[in-house]
């Protein structure tokens, strides 16, 4: 069904599900390490522009928008964690030869031009006011230590009326060198300490992510479903075959999808049921037990049916989806 | 060094028993916060300038807003600008204020309304820094879209190539050189004063990859000051020859890694840096070395509201703003207060002491004693808290020249501490409890004076001489309050009296100063620079002992509080009163007093004689909120004046647009003007003088209301003037101005006038013109209706003529008929010696005659008549009476002149009817008859109402006649007319006449000839011939009447025997 199609009444039902949903969202949330703990993440991952794809990044830019809510009027701070490229968290090809630029914008655009929201970082997808820039390389002040980005004034972000809040985007982009930095967010209302914003969240429309190396640990993210969705199309790229992926829902106890090999893109497509519209979906990453595959770099994106990327929140919206069995009862014969 | 015996020490533990504890102490600075509670309008405040109007203006985080001391005004904002982040501001050479947006937009404020430039294609990302470059040319630098060069409000060229790929945060320039910060450091570059040309010159090494986030070139113009984030502040200088030189600034004074938003030198070439994270340090000469008390940190700590700072302005008048990230705005109140607070146990901010010494500052307090840095309060590293005191309140503290502290206690009497020794010990001496009270300390050599609740203890540490001085002694109070030694080394003691007491040379106590008749509460004295002692007290201000005067100052005259707890004089011009709340500063020459509130950041109540001066001339207050400290040195004495500006112009309560001049239709009108003189310092202590020109007629009164309504202003021209003073009564000698002007009613404008005029003119003219033509035409026929007239008048005139001359003619031809029968005067001259008859009619015939005739041989009768009227009428009565006489007198039985009257009576009276009573006729005549002998000569006459003058031998007889006329009235009485009679001579004279003659008005005077005059005439010419009388009787009586009209018929007659 095309979105011309759908009746205005459905729109306004469909806008004011999503406010309310939002709203409870931003009520109740708490950002925000990004990757979130309910994640299980160890890292955000960009290479350098020099590295090759088939080492897990496929486009060397990761871009994430943090959304502060309206109410909020303090600075806020956005924090990297080991932002430089040395040390024993990032990965290293040669010699520390990497640069890796983090850009927060804000203003008009920052989050509402089209190219903001696509996974490649061509077009405009630097839109909006550039508000802080660091480059980072061979720095150990900051291995393993945070570096802050900030203050801002929240109202430098980017409002949007349907979150109630404003939006800020912040963009790793690996300009130079090809090794990996492994990074960390956090935003926060300390300069120097990790307090979350009440209210405030984060999100990605494409992740680029390091797996952890112990088997046992299984990744997450939470796509969230709205209610035009009917289709999904999960993409991953350069799974090194390392596992499954296996998605839970509401509705869904455990559905796997392929998962790709190296340097390659490899989708899945499936419905959405009813129960799980303006839901988010649990897409697990469940490691290989043998062999151990260490270092996995890994990209994951979600489009719907009009090829429109499904954001992750960190925090899913909704919470954690639980699958919910149906118990059928059967009639007496 | 030797100490009394009396000195036993009292160990409470052995050796100096000094406990490091860890207090919570901190120095703390007052700044005057403006966050949203005080109205602005956004808290994240990203630059501040100041326009030529002297308005604050602060950039915020949604759009612009004005500040003017009071308020925060967002209204003033042109609506078509965006409330948008903006993120920078610069004040050009001609005090315009340019403001760039973080959107990319840029406008310019000139002071009266803003103006956007035309830009060629539009700027998407924050416009980051301005510079003038030439006077019309302003180079704005944005941080991707390139440095874009504006001449006259218009993009004329952007750079844009060049800073390809690289983030544009700052630029500066001067001498044809552009520096450019960015995000891969600095970048200098050639460039003219056109801007046609932009070359680099060479980067600056140590600064790549550093972000320079501003440059500000130094106030001597020797180098360029930079900003850095994460990497400090650099000082830049450029060589000639395109080298350079770079130095860290406060290097190793924790500032090398600041995110330095700005950086600014102010007045006094003091460098402040803003930062994130870290507030704001100022560094006090900072090309000099290096070290840590040259800097101060104005941090969230100490005062400041926050620690992200992004600019830090200095004023017109000096004051320091400082743009804060989050938290508003805040000003640094004056930086000569220093606020130190002690979270210690047994002080705990409640301070009731203080004595320097050396680098060493005593803090007493409620239940202790401190020793802290005297040079950093705040350093908690020398804090020490003494112990084995008892604990009690430290009152009082003295040191003294053998390096003892001496420590006055509120219960405990007297402790001293040996610095040489460390040694503290009680200071025993025989008392009672309240000689234990100690209220104050001073000491001069070895003595040491020891102000108690029991009077004054001289202590001579020599000698151990004790001295107790009470009311027993001669004090007029033991509470003594304070001790202190002047100048010249007396003793002086504050204390419940009516004055100033001393103890004297010789230990007497005395009284130096009176104040009055009055006890007061004094409480403690000080001595300016000028010897002059000063005394402050509970409840009556302070006072001032000059040589021959008295001085009081209290609250009246401006002082914070009558109840004083505290006074000491700084070394300048100025002595200083402790106050609850407050310190008020007195100026000791014109006695102007400047007070120190809670504006100023002082919360706590001074306590009593907790005030101390250095050597330095710095001083401490103790209060019951810690310690303050103040240092002139650091007090900015700014003189200058408030700007003045009218805000607001409402015309029957409908705001106008004043600064063009405001031009309002004829009518009446309700003004008001809201104006503010600008003073951030003390808005509060300005006041306005206004005057509109044309409306009054002087400068208003001194007032402080910010404000003027004008209820009822007609048409005229007017300029509203309004200046401003400061707290010292100075003001601006330009004063803010506007023109209104109401249009004059149609009635008094010029054309009108003029055309009224015209129009009067006109008027008046035709007016003029129609009765000049109605008068000729009056005249015209005036002249016709004369002419007519005077032809009737002619024609009358001419019948009248005729007539007259017909009547005249009838009357000559009546008057010969009357003269043909009066009788000839031949008659009377044949029969008489000589005769004249002088007889003028008044209107040629008369009603005076005459008649004789020798009516026997012997007998002459001579009648001499006047008729009632003259003229015709009168002609008619003596036609008649000559008729009647002659008939009369042919008669035989008229025997008498008297039978003559009365028949002439009787007969005329019958011929006029005169006996009838219905007529009412009183015609007659005064007639007189003579009858004369001629041979005896004997005279005979009856006269009716004519006199007759006799000259018999000489002598004159008058006689008079009888009062009867004949005719006349109808009287039924019998009239009597009597003869009388008189023997003449021959040569007697008769003279009769009628009242013509004596009548007759004339003469120098104009008045009657009279019968006086008449007698003498006769004196004088009776012995002449008659003839010779005629004359002289006609003559005299022409000369008489002269010009005069002849008021009567004249007849006068004359005969000689």
């Amino acid at each position: 069904m095309s979105q011309a199609l759908i009746p205005k009444s459905k729109h306004m039902k469909r806008f004011v599900a999503l406010a309310g949903i939002m709203f409870l969202f931003l009520a109740y949330s708490q950002c925000q390490p990004v990757p979130a703990a309910d994640e299980n993440i160890p890292y955000l991952m960009t290479f350098g522009a020099k590295a090759e794809k088939s080492w897990g990044d496929d486009d060397f830019s990761q871009t994430f928008f943090f959304l502060i809510p309206k109410t909020y009027t303090s600075p806020i701070f956005i924090r990297v964690y080991d932002p430089d490229i040395s040390g024993i968290i990032d990965e290293l090809n040669g010699i520390w030869d990497t640069k890796t630029v983090f850009s927060v914008y804000g203003g008009k655009e920052c989050y509402s031009n089209k190219d903001a929201q696509e996974t490649q970082p061509t077009g405009n997808y630097k839109s909006g006011i550039l508000l802080a820039s660091k480059t980072f390389g061979d720095n150990p002040q900051y291995d393993r230590n945070w570096y802050t980005f900030g203050p801002f004034n929240p109202t430098e972000g980017e409002f949007i009326a349907k979150f109630d809040g404003y939006i800020f985007k912040i963009i790793a982009d690996g300009i130079a060198g090809d090794d990996g930095n492994l990074y960390r967010y956090y935003l926060s209302t300390k300069y120097d300490e990790n307090k979350p914003i009440e209210g405030a969240n984060a999100f990605a429309f494409e992740y680029s992510f390091r797996m952890h190396d112990n088997p046992n640990e299984v990744s997450h993210i939470y796509p969230y479903v709205d209610d035009r969705t009917i289709t999904v199309k999960l993409s991953n790229f350069d799974w090194d075959d390392d596992g499954f992926i296996r998605t839970v829902s509401v509705a869904r106890r455990g559905q796997t999808s392929p998962v790709s090999k190296e340097d390659e893109w490899v989708e899945d497509e499936f419905k959405i049921l009813d129960e799980e519209h303006n839901k988010s979906l649990d897409i697990q990453f469940i490691k290989r037990k043998s062999p151990v595959v260490k270092n996995n770099n890994v990209v994951v994106n979600v489009r719907n049916q009009y090829g429109e990327l499904l954001p992750f929140y960190v925090i899913p919206i909704g919470g954690v989806p639980k699958y919910n069995p149906t118990i059928a009862v059967r009639k007496p014969k | 060094m030797h100490k009394p015996k009396k000195l036993r020490s009292v160990l409470l533990m052995p050796g100096l028993l000094f406990c490091f504890i860890f207090p919570v102490i901190a120095q703390s600075f007052k700044f005057k916060k403006l966050g949203v509670q005080q109205g602005i309008c956004h808290p994240f405040v990203y630059t501040i300038n100041q326009d030529k109007n002297g308005y604050i203006w602060i950039g915020t985080g949604e759009g612009l807003c004005r500040f003017n001391g009071f308020e925060f005004n967002s209204e003033a904002i042109q609506d078509s600008l965006v409330k948008d982040v903006v993120v920078s501001s610069y004040k050009d050479s001609k005090g315009n204020i340019w403001f760039g947006y973080q959107n990319g937009t840029i406008c310019k404020y000139n002071g009266y309304r803003f103006l956007v430039p035309e830009i060629k294609k539009e700027i998407k990302s924050s416009v980051t820094s301005f510079i003038e470059i030439t006077e019309d040319k302003i180079l704005a630098a944005s941080m991707n879209d390139g440095i874009i060069v504006i001449e006259k409000d218009k993009e004329i060229y952007r750079y844009n190539k060049e800073f390809e790929n690289n983030i544009v945060y700052s630029i500066d320039y001067s001498d044809n050189i552009l520096l450019v910060g960015s995000q891969n450091g600095l970048v200098i570059y050639s460039f003219d004063d056109d801007a046609t040309q932009l070359s680099k010159l060479f980067s600056v090494n140590e600064l790549s990859y550093i972000k320079v986030q501003n440059i500000k070139q130094s106030k001597d113009g020797k180098g360029y000051w930079l900003g850095t984030e994460d990497s400090g502040v650099y000082f830049l200088v450029i060589n000639k020859d395109n080298t350079y030189v770079l130095r860290k600034i406060g290097d190793h004074l924790g500032i090398e890694n600041l995110n330095v938003q700005s950086v600014l030198e102010d007045s006094e070439t003091n460098l402040w840096i803003s930062s994130l994270r870290s507030g704001v340090f100022k560094i006090i000469k900072p090309l000099g070395s290096d070290s840590p008390d040259k800097i101060v940190n104005f941090n969230k700590n100490n005062g400041l509201t926050s620690n992200f700072i992004k600019q830090v302005y200095e004023d017109n008048e000096g004051n320091i703003w400082i743009a804060t990230y989050g938290e508003g705005l805040a000003m640094l109140l004056n930086e000569a207060f220093s606020f130190y607070s002690f979270a210690v146990g047994g002080i705990e901010n409640d301070i009731s002491s203080i004595c320097l010494q050396d680098s060493t500052l005593w803090i007493g307090g409620k239940e202790g004693l401190l020793k802290v840095n005297a040079n950093n309060p705040g350093d908690k590293a020398s804090f020490r808290f003494i112990k084995n005191l008892p604990p009690d309140e430290v009152t009082s503290l003295h040191y003294d020249h053998a390096q003892t502290l001496w420590i006055g206690t509120g219960k405990n009497g007297l402790f001293h501490l040996d610095m040489k020794n460390d040694i503290t010990s009680k200071f025993s001496y025989a008392t009672a409890s309240l000689g234990h009270a100690v209220n104050s300390l001073a000491g001069n050599h070895n003595i040491l004076y020891t102000a108690t609740k029991d009077g004054i203890f001289y202590f001579n540490l020599i000698d151990n001489k004790t001295v107790h001085y009470t009311t027993n002694t001669g004090l007029p109070h033991n509470d003594i309050k304070q001790v202190f030694i002047d100048n010249e080394n007396n003793l002086l003691y504050a204390t419940r009296s009516n004055g100033i007491e001393e103890i004297d040379v010789i230990g007497e106590p005395r009284q130096l100063y009176r104040s009055g008749d009055f006890e007061l509460d004094f409480n403690s004295i000080t001595q300016d620079i000028n010897g002059n002692i000063w005394a402050s007290t509970y409840g009556a201000g302070i006072y001032c002992f000059v040589q021959d005067s008295i001085i009081n100052l209290t609250s009246v005259d401006g002082l914070k509080s009558d109840y004083c707890y505290s006074i000491i004089s700084s070394d300048g011009e100025n002595v200083w009163v402790g106050h609850r709340l407050g310190i008020s500063k007195v100026d000791i020459n014109n006695y102007s007093i400047e007070i120190f509130d809670v504006d100023k950041g002082i919360t706590g109540d001074c306590n009593p004689n907790a005030v101390f001066r250095d050597r330095n001339g710095i001083l401490y207050f103790g209060t019951t909120e810690g310690l303050i400290k103040y240092d002139p040195s650091k007090d900015k004495k700014s003189e200058i004046l408030p700007e003045t500006n009218i805000s607001k112009v409402l015309i029957n309560d409908k705001p106008y647009d004043f600064l063009p001049g405001i031009t309002l239709p004829f009518s009446r009108y309700k003004i008001r003007i809201e104006y503010i003189g600008l003073d951030y310092r003390e808005p509060q202590s300005v006041s306005y003088q206004y005057k509109l020109e044309g409306y009054d007629s002087d400068w208003s009164d001194i007032t402080n209301l910010n404000y003027v309504n004008y209820p009822r202003v007609q048409d005229g021209k007017y300029t509203f003037f309004v200046r401003s003073f400061n707290k010292k009564g100075l003001s601006n000698e330009i004063s803010a101005s506007f023109q209104l002007r109401i249009k004059l009613p149609f009635y008094k404008t010029w054309w009108f006038i003029s055309l009224s005029v015209l129009i009067l003119i006109i008027t008046v003219w035709l007016i003029i013109k129609i009765r000049e033509r109605k008068q000729k035409q009056l005249q015209e026929f005036l002249e016709k209706s004369l002419a007519e007239r005077t032809r009737e008048v002619v024609e009358q005139k001419e019948e009248i003529e005729i007539k007259n001359r017909d009547i005249t003619d009838s009357i000559n031809y009546a008057q010969r008929i009357q003269a043909s029968i009066l009788p000839p005067i031949r008659r009377l001259q044949k029969n008489f010696a000589g005769a004249f008859v002088f007889y003028q009619p008044r209107d040629i015939v008369s009603g005076d005659f005459y008649w004789y005739d020798r009516i026997s041989e012997s007998k002459f009768i001579i009648v001499c008549a006047d008729s009632t009227g003259h003229g015709v009428p009168g002609a008619f009565m003596s036609m008649i009476g000559t008729t009647l006489i002659k008939d009369i007198c042919s008669r035989e039985e008229t025997r008498s002149p008297s039978d003559i009257l009365k028949s002439l009576d009787l007969e005329l009276r019958n011929t006029l009817n005169q006996n009838v009573e219905a007529e009412k006729s009183n015609d007659g005549m005064d007639i007189i008859v003579c009858e004369i002998d001629l041979r005896s000569n004997y005279v005979r006459y009856a006269s009716a109402m004519r006199p007759m003058i006799i000259y018999k031998d000489g002598e004159e007889f008058y006689i008079k006649g009888s009062r009867s006329s004949v005719g006349g009235h109808y009287d039924k009485s019998e009239k009597d007319f009597q003869d009388e009679g008189l023997q003449l001579s021959k040569g007697d004279l008769i003279y009769m006449f009628s009242d013509g003659y004596p009548d007759q008005f004339g003469g120098p005077m104009g008045k009657k000839f009279k019968m006086v005059r008449l007698k003498n005439l006769l004196q004088d010419i009776h012995q002449k011939p008659m003839e010779e009388q005629y004359n002289y009787v006609k003559s005299t009586f022409n000369l008489w009447k002269e010009d005069y009209p002849q008021v009567d018929d004249v007849l006068f007659m004359g005969i000689k025997l």
